[in-house]
């Protein structure tokens, strides 16, 4: 699980662009980050597209949840703060996140 | 004092301005005459600084020694960079692997560095009749009139296997090393990130869609298999036998 507090500050390392293949949504390093990162993220759902999108940006874990609760009405926070962990726990094994205090 | 000439890769003309004759003569076999060029490609001193800059960083994080790097070599990597980084717009890419072509239709291999590629290619050229090389390294994949072309290209590896001729793309494979000859058909969303790893990876985002378009429309057009091979002459005949449809 996310070495971090819920009030560390998180942001995606590199510029990315999001870009549809087959059918499906993946992000790609672009500009002179595309040499430092040349893989790729598959995000499988609008959900983790989402919180990708929210990553571009600086935020902290309790921000991104707060915005899910925003997206997803009718969801619950016990549902919410899971997911956004694996997601953010994804981000950190792919090498893609900064996180400070 | 500079050398100024055209070739033609996958009917795209490109004209290079470069510093070294290694560039013309290892080009020599896609000369045209043809003007009004596509691309128009400038080499220069400090083009050459960079991709030097380039390789140390490169060596020196990966903690090897930098071996000696003549300017004509790293004139010749720089070329290759700018090459692909115009390429896109013209809905082609550079695709690292080998490619065949028989009965005017190309089979493509790739696969890491050292998995057996131009061994396999070689395998194809003795045991299956009027098979030719295009090329052995890093063909062109270019989309024309809604199909994936595959072009040859002067970077043609370590046996210099390639020509400058232009098939429609009949099949796609991802070589591994196996210790019996078996292949699978396989399917776009699968052999997707592998697609990505050996293309060319251009900087601007709009180059990067067009490569992506033109690696979507050779998935949803030829054949894409995974073939586990040894390296016996059989290896050529299940895998021929299979992607030939």
């Amino acid at each position: 699980m996310i070495r971090m507090e819920y009030s560390d500050n998180v942001c995606l390392k590199y510029q990315f662009d999001i870009m549809n293949v087959g059918g499906e949504n993946v992000a790609m390093a672009v500009g002179k980050d595309a040499e430092l990162f040349p893989g790729m993220i598959r995000l499988q759902n609008a959900s983790a597209e989402f919180l990708f999108r929210c990553l571009e940006e600086p935020t902290t874990p309790e921000r991104l949840v707060e915005r899910c609760l925003e997206e997803y009405t009718g969801s619950t926070e016990e549902e919410i703060w899971p997911a956004v962990e694996n997601f953010l726990d994804s981000m950190e094994r792919a090498g893609i996140l900064v996180i400070w205090k | 004092m500079s050398r100024l000439f055209t070739i033609d890769l996958g009917s795209l003309c490109v004209q290079i301005d470069c510093l070294y004759d290694t560039t013309w003569g290892r080009c020599r076999e896609y000369l045209t005459n043809r003007s009004a060029p596509d691309i128009r490609l400038r080499m220069t001193k400090e083009d050459v600084e960079e991709e030097r800059a380039r390789a140390e960083a490169q060596f020196s994080s990966a903690g090897r020694e930098l071996p000696v790097l003549p300017p004509e070599d790293l004139e010749w990597i720089s070329f290759y960079r700018k090459l692909g980084e115009e390429l896109p717009e013209f809905d082609a890419l550079i695709f690292h692997g080998a490619a065949v072509a028989v009965s005017e239709r190309a089979f493509v291999f790739t696969a890491p560095p050292g998995t057996g590629k131009s061994t396999h290619a070689k395998l194809w050229m003795k045991a299956v009749p009027g098979c030719r090389i295009i090329n052995g390294d890093k063909p062109i994949l270019r989309l024309v009139d809604g199909r994936v072309m595959v072009c040859g290209t002067p970077w043609a590896g370590k046996e210099g296997w390639q020509a400058p001729i232009s098939v429609p793309l009949g099949a796609l494979c991802l070589l591994e090393r196996g210790e019996e000859n078996r292949i699978e058909p396989t399917d776009f969303h699968t052999l997707f990130p592998t697609l990505v790893s050996q293309s060319f990876r251009p900087q601007r985002a709009e180059a990067l869609r067009s490569t992506l378009r033109v690696l979507e429309t050779a998935g949803r057009t030829a054949g894409l298999f995974r073939l586990h091979c040894n390296m016996e002459p059989e290896a050529a005949r299940v895998a021929y036998d299979a992607m030939k449809g």
